[in-house]
């Protein structure tokens, strides 16, 4: 149980309260909007979780949707910002269990992540003041966000798993069939004829439920990590892409944050400064960092453009310090695993 | 001095031991809820809770009706757009609309085919529960005896209907 005493930097935290803050504000925007376009839910047909007494008036529920907003943006701005998310993520579990009508997973999902993020020691760092409180802080609630993440990826994987219509493929047939259009009209004929082939939809299942599997163990374990990382960030690009879900994917990306080791500053970056695109990307790569993994460098007398240096020290030249800066930089980790392949030939770092 | 100082050690692993269980405890109460939430969601036809995501690919077709005496015969009107005018008791005309109660979508749409949210049986136990409200919310209409909905049902591609009703209080 040395998790529980473990304590670690905690400036990545400060980035994971941002995005939880950012999404429930724009949830709870969501519902202020719904209120003030339909009726109250408490008004018409609803299904509470809670006893019916338990449901507030409408000036109730959008005192309850005034606290929720006003602790998001606390918490966006780093004011009082762990109690202030908490009292936020409290609020939308409590209007969540008055309506199972308004139920959506992805709702519950986001509620219970910002109430564990608010047990973090997530008002470090990326606060409005500008202030930053260094050194070490526990980490065993970012370890619970991790756990979050897992319980959901079991959850679809397992329900999905014991479904005879999802594994032979019935469920994600006519959800094909829907898209069959589009593919027709842009893509070459084949294409279409492999949407509506059953075993196509059979093996498209199968991934499926592998693929979340593989989330929920794989990202536990720093061999699969970031190949992990990666299959998660295409995997939800591609919900995002494909389905209408809310706020799902980018709830689940932002949780992946909890997955980011949490040492600063372990790579180097060094740019050929006689060069202006190693000027100009170095300051731009600089001005991204925001997860701080690496220092950066400019250097005259360099060969190359770009010189990248792991943990380790080792340095990689060409497209092995663009994969290394690909790893390590959430706007350009897509693009990694193709580096990676492209640059297979290289021995891993140890 | 040392005595001050071994005395301030053991506050402090005293305090860092119950700190230490506060987390356990808290661990074992949240995910324990959790996962009692899990299990009960899986149960209830709408997997409220259960993180059962795009768990099944279905639609349905809700046709209202409401049950009338006609000749000492019950007889279902078609409510097409799901209004209908009724005298009350005290014989004036009234309006009833099944979407003035029933704002939730797919339910509120009458006729046409919608996608069933987490499922089929989850939606026709949400159709089942907005029958039941809206015929306790129809007390005034004396005509009306029963709400009842034919469902013309898509589980992952395999057609079916199914027959809800709600008897007046």
């Amino acid at each position: 149980m040395s998790w529980l005493s473990e304590e670690r930097d905690a400036h990545v935290l400060g980035l994971l309260r941002v995005a939880f803050a950012g999404l429930l504000l724009l949830l709870t925007l969501r519902l202020g909007r719904e209120l003030l376009q339909a009726p109250y839910f408490g008004d018409v047909f609803h299904m509470p979780l809670l006893p019916e007494s338990f449901v507030p008036s409408r000036s109730g529920y959008s005192v309850l949707l005034g606290c929720q907003a006003l602790g998001c943006v606390l918490a966006l701005i780093g004011v009082w910002a762990r109690p202030a998310l908490a009292v936020a993520a409290l609020c939308g579990l409590y209007g969540l269990f008055c309506d199972r009508l308004q139920y959506h997973n992805n709702r519950y999902e986001l509620l219970l992540l910002t109430l564990l993020v608010s047990f973090t020691p997530c008002d470090r760092s990326f606060c409005w003041s500008g202030q930053r409180r260094l050194g070490t802080a526990p980490r065993w609630a970012a370890r619970l966000v991790g756990a979050q993440l897992v319980v959901v990826y079991l959850a679809s994987s397992l329900g999905k798993l014991a479904d005879a219509d999802w594994r032979s493929g019935a469920v994600l047939l006519p959800r094909f069939a829907l898209a069959q259009p589009f593919v027709e009209r842009y893509l070459p004929v084949g294409f279409a004829q492999l949407l509506g082939a059953p075993w196509f939809a059979h093996a498209a299942a199968v991934a499926a439920i592998g693929s979340e599997l593989c989330l929920a163990l794989g990202l536990w374990f720093p061999a699969t990590r970031v190949l992990c990382l990666w299959l998660g960030v295409m995997f939800h690009g591609g919900i995002e892409l494909t389905a209408h879900v809310e706020l799902f994917s980018y709830t689940m990306l932002s949780g992946y944050l909890v997955f980011v080791t949490p040492e600063l500053h372990e790579r180097t970056l060094s740019w050929n400064a006689r060069r202006p695109a190693g000027r100009a990307l170095g300051s731009l790569c600089a001005r991204l960092d925001v997860l701080a993994r690496f220092r950066h460098e400019q250097v005259d007398g360099q060969a190359s453009l770009l010189i990248a240096r792991d943990r380790s020290g080792k340095p990689h030249h060409g497209l092995s310090a663009w994969r290394e800066l690909a790893r390590a930089s959430p706007p350009l980790f897509p693009l990694w695993l193709p580096l990676r392949l492209l640059t297979w030939r290289e021995r891993a770092p140890s | 001095m040392q005595k001050n100082r071994q005395s301030s050690d053991l506050r402090r692993s005293g305090r860092s031991r119950w700190a230490l269980l506060a987390r356990a405890a808290f661990v074992a109460l949240f995910f324990g809820l959790e996962l009692a939430g899990i299990a009960w969601g899986l149960r209830t036809p709408d997997h409220t809770l259960g993180f059962q995501m795009f768990n099944e690919t279905s639609r349905l077709t809700i046709h209202l009706f409401r049950e009338v005496r006609k000749k000492k015969r019950r007889v279902l009107v078609p409510l097409p757009d799901g209004r209908w005018q009724a005298p009350d008791a005290t014989g004036k005309l009234r309006d009833y609309a099944w979407q003035e109660r029933v704002h939730y979508s797919p339910l509120n749409v009458l006729g046409t085919s919608m996608h069933a949210r987490y499922g089929l049986d989850g939606q026709l136990f949400h159709l089942q529960a907005a029958l039941d409200d809206m015929v306790q919310h129809v007390t005034d209409d004396p005509s009306t005896l029963a709400l009842v909905a034919k469902v013309d049902t898509l589980r992952n591609g395999v057609p079916g209907r199914v027959e809800l009703r709600a008897e007046k209080p």
